[in-house]
């Protein structure tokens, strides 16, 4: 029965060690010498665990984490297991304060308190909603008061806001605002938003996270995503005000009342090690060069230069310039596959998994009769491509910002442009030089036609009538593949 | 032992295990002691381990094979999430069903431990208030020994949301069955007073502290009786410890950790909903794209996490198949050695038993002699960390502060105000109780008192 015998060693006092690592608990990370950078060799072996067979590139929906620090989560498990009272009294508490101190000064949050340890943004957004729900139930929020969420939120944060919000008699308002997240939360600021929710799920290890630039009253990011965590563990930052928080874990123990960071850290009996790792994983990151910053960075340079590999191998686009980008890019799909419905998408998906070994997610995004699409979505519908925007006529935020998307694309495509209320005029200020491609086809009404086998580049001012004229019979322009 | 594609036993027998034949050759002898020993090998060595009851035990066969399921979902995430983790856990599902004599797989979720269930239940009945349903005052009744998590949770949902609590004192020690049902009755009554309702019936199976099984069936049958709107039974200590049968018990919800007497890892437990249309408006607190689909579809899927501790269950069931009698040989061998250990000490220091031996599970409430000077919550916490810190002895300690008018339980020095909970488990020897008899001797011989404990 060998094989189910359990390996680990004792030194003097009982305590488990392993071959790498002190679970001392004054252990300070930061305290000890350089540690050499990580080699080819050994990054391989971290992740030698992981299906060889499989192209993996959809590190955005599981994550991934290396073999050292699952030894060092199990050897945390084997802890509980030898003695778990002794695990509870002296060791659990302690160590997820560790944890928090550690996000707190990754983050740049300001107190300890703020950071509270849970298992994923899912977790995070039903503490927050809650919270909201109860304000409704409670009368402090009126019957009919908003909860506004961008339209491409998480599906489970949209269920969040039906379960807690819309049951307990608040209005959700779906938006399609695409603004860097500093300013939207600004204009929420500026329009007298109560509480603003960042869900960044896909955050720390991704991009720059700093919660006093930020300046949200509440902000999640998964850890088991982007910063090798094990599965699974979240943190979610509560910027301190002076008003009594009434946030709570829903799975509520003795602690009920401690405070957040408090209840999150016990919620019953259950595996707590994912939560405890996290300074291990730190060490971790700090064995590549620059770091996480580092890793962010060449990850980011990566994964442009690929999809712009695949972008030029198939003749599509990419879903938004590279500065809109983090650690993943949109490719667009070559409109031939006939992609024309999310059966379709999860279909290919399973397809390229099942025969060729790839693991990608595919979206399909279709347009609606009176919305329009967020910045980053592309269509694919009968073949033709189309890219649409929408813009919010008095941001010169926004049209800056588009400007440089419509130059940095090196448009293969007609970019229409939609003020936010069809109705109005457009300004002087509003107009928008874009460029505009060849198109092998004419399919475009109203003001302005595209001759057939135009190519390269022109300019074109569109009055926003024949826009609103255009989107509202839904029309599509056909590209051709730009220098076939 | 790769994880099943799928289980003979899904189809198996409902309810008894014993008639439990797996499809595997029979095994020509059963699990032996030094097996045993091998499987809990990981348990820290010295430690006298009497203390199950708090956060179980898993064997090490089960924790390599969760092992497996665990580095399963890192290889290749996205294909575990759609091609094998739902199955994992309906015949997860399925086998506990069978185990419990539910009726229905759909009566039957998985999640984290009785807290959550907890949660689940009452954040149900906190809507109820919170949207009209229920009046203002209505009522919930509560054992007073209640776990602490669940009162607090009772605090959070009910009581936050108009709720009013009545909480019925149950004597201890105890003598019979009659006590709890007579101080139960009295409970309702005062829950029906003015006209209110009584919309939530909570009842522990096994109470944690004190220790002590409670008639549940014929507690629910009263609740039904009297016109209470639900029943839930908060079974915390009951799969693997005693006999359950949810359709006899007749609770609306029953809840009982899979960690604690059952060998599952931490942590995981069962929530049963009898099927009728109140237990579709049951959520998970964590909403995912599952909201909507039913508790225990949205109980399977919250988020991204690991959900080897559901998956194990049927690892579990082959490593209690290898001993005799499986789960209810188990049961019932924990049971008769806890009481002959517990005998041994209430004799070896002249004190009692807090309960009678056919109200124990594997644990059972054994009398402290006067001398140590427990008095308060407190002290009982200060002489646990004591006999963990100097004798290597795990157990955890009850004050039981003497009624008002009542002399309660003596010795020789006074008052038996402090009750040890010891349990049995497949792992123990004598020599853990031994061990635990010669340091509580030790201690009253040299004239200890909790008052030289430091702290306040």
């Amino acid at each position: 029965m060998a094989s189910h015998q359990l390996h680990f060693d004792l030194n003097e006092n009982g305590d488990t060690t392993t071959n790498n690592h002190n679970h001392n608990h004054h252990h300070v990370p930061n305290k000890k010498p350089k540690i050499s950078l990580i080699s080819d060799a050994e990054l391989r072996t971290e992740f030698a665990h992981h299906d060889q067979t499989v192209a993996r590139i959809n590190n955005g929906s599981f994550g991934s984490c290396p073999a050292s620090i699952i030894a060092a989560q199990q050897q945390w498990q084997l802890k509980f297991l030898r003695q778990p009272d002794a695990f509870y009294i002296n060791h659990l508490k302690p160590s997820i304060l560790r944890t928090r101190t550690v996000i707190k000064d990754l983050i740049n949050a300001d107190d300890v308190d703020e950071v509270s340890i849970v298992d994923n943004a899912t977790t995070a957004a039903a503490i927050v909603l809650q919270q909201t729900s109860r304000a409704f139930a409670e009368g402090k929020f009126q019957k009919g008061d908003a909860a506004v969420m961008l339209h491409y939120a998480y599906g489970a944060v949209k269920k969040s806001m039906e379960a807690y919000v819309a049951r307990s008699g608040g209005h959700v308002i779906r938006s399609p605002i695409a603004l860097p997240l500093k300013e939207l939360v600004k204009i929420c600021r500026d329009e007298g938003v109560d509480q603003v929710f960042v869900d960044a799920a896909h955050a720390i290890g991704c991009t720059e996270v700093d919660m006093k630039e930020i300046g949200a009253d509440f902000y999640t990011s998964n850890l088991h995503k982007w910063f090798f965590c094990p599965p699974a563990v979240a943190f979610l930052y509560c910027r301190k005000s002076d008003e009594q928080s009434d946030l709570h874990h829903p799975v509520v123990s003795h602690e009920y009342g401690n405070g957040l960071a408090v209840e999150s850290a016990w919620i019953g009996t259950r595996d707590y090690s994912a939560q405890i790792v996290v300074p291990e994983v730190v060490e971790f990151v700090n064995r590549f060069e620059g770091g996480i910053d580092g890793i962010r960075k060449r990850n980011h340079d990566k994964v442009v230069e690929m999809a712009e590999m695949l972008v030029k191998a198939w003749g599509t686009h990419l879903g938004a310039p590279p500065g809109m980008c983090a650690s993943m890019v949109m490719v667009g799909l070559p409109t031939c596959l006939g992609i024309l419905s999310d059966s379709d998408a999860l279909k290919l998906r399973t397809h390229l998994r099942d025969c060729y070994g790839i693991e990608v997610p595919i979206y399909y995004r279709a347009p609606k009769h009176e919305e329009v699409n967020p910045i980053t979505g592309l269509q694919l519908r009968s073949g033709l491509v189309c890219v649409v925007f929408t813009i919010n006529n008095d941001h010169a935020i926004d049209i800056c910002k588009l400007n440089h998307i419509f130059l940095s694309l090196r448009a293969s495509v007609l970019i229409i442009l939609a003020p936010w209320d069809f109705g109005k005029q457009w300004t002087t200020s509003n107009r928008l030089s874009m460029g505009c491609c060849g198109s092998s086809k004419r399919v475009i009404k109203g003001e302005k036609e595209e001759d057939r086998n135009v190519t390269g580049s022109s300019t074109s001012l569109y009055h926003s009538e024949s826009i609103s004229h255009l989107l509202s019979q839904h029309l599509w322009v056909s590209i051709s593949r730009p220098f076939a | 032992m790769d994880p099943p594609h799928e289980d003979p036993r899904v189809n198996g027998d409902h309810g008894n295990n014993s008639r439990h034949v797996p499809k595997k050759p029979k095994l020509s002898s059963f699990i032996t002691v030094s097996d045993i020993q091998e499987e809990f090998a990981h348990h820290q060595q010295g430690v006298a381990r009497i203390n199950n009851g708090s956060f179980g035990s898993c064997p090490a066969s089960v924790i390599a094979a969760q092992r497996r399921w665990q580095l399963r979902f890192l290889q290749q995430p996205d294909d575990f999430f759609f091609n094998h983790l739902q199955n994992g856990i309906i015949l997860s599902r399925t086998l506990i069903k069978n185990l419990i004599n539910a009726d229905f797989v759909e009566e039957v979720s998985m999640v984290d431990n009785a807290t959550t269930a907890s949660a689940i239940v009452l954040q149900h009945i906190g809507r109820g208030f919170a949207e009209g349903r229920f009046q203002k005052g209505d009522v919930v009744v509560m054992l007073h020994c209640a776990f602490q998590a669940v009162k607090k949770s009772i605090e959070a949902y009910v009581t936050r949301a108009g709720g009013s609590v009545i909480e019925v004192q149950l004597p201890f020690p105890i003598n019979s069955n009659d006590e709890i049902i007579a101080e139960f009755r009295k409970g309702l009554v005062k829950g029906k007073a003015n006209g209110r309702k009584v919309r939530l019936a909570i009842i522990d199976h096994i109470t944690s502290m004190p220790c002590v099984v409670i008639p549940v069936g014929e507690l629910v049958k009263i609740c039904r009786e009297e016109g209470v709107d639900h029943v839930f039974v908060d079974a915390a200590h009951a799969i693997g410890s005693v006999h359950v049968d949810v359709k006899e018990i007749g609770a609306d919800f029953y809840v009982s950790n899979l960690h604690k007497w059952f060998f599952c890892p931490p942590s995981v437990a069962f929530l049963y909903c009898r099927k009728t249309h109140i237990s579709s408006n049951l959520h998970h607190p964590v909403v995912s794209n599952e909201y909507g689909n039913g508790l225990a579809i949205e109980s399977a899927w919250i988020g991204t996490r690991d959900y080897s501790s559901q998956l194990i269950v049927p690892s579990v069931l082959d490593f209690v198949n290898r001993f005799e009698g499986g789960i209810e040989g188990i049961r019932k061998r924990n049971h008769d050695a806890v009481v002959e250990m517990g005998k041994m000490l209430a004799k070896a220091w002249e004190t009692n038993l807090g309960s009678p031996p056919d109200m124990c599970p594997g644990m059972i409430m054994v009398g402290l002699p006067a001398s140590l000077g427990i008095l308060s919550d407190f002290d009982a916490l200060k002489l646990r960390t004591h006999l963990r810190d100097h004798f290597s002895v795990e157990v955890p300690i009850h004050y039981q502060a003497p009624k008002d008018g009542e002399v309660g339980a003596t010795d020789v020095y006074g008052c038996i105000t402090g009750y040890a909970r010891i349990s049995h488990q497949v792992y123990n020897t004598v020599d853990d109780y031994l061990k635990f008899r010669d340091a509580i001797n030790q201690l009253v011989h040299g004239g200890f008192t909790c008052q030289m404990l430091p702290g306040k």
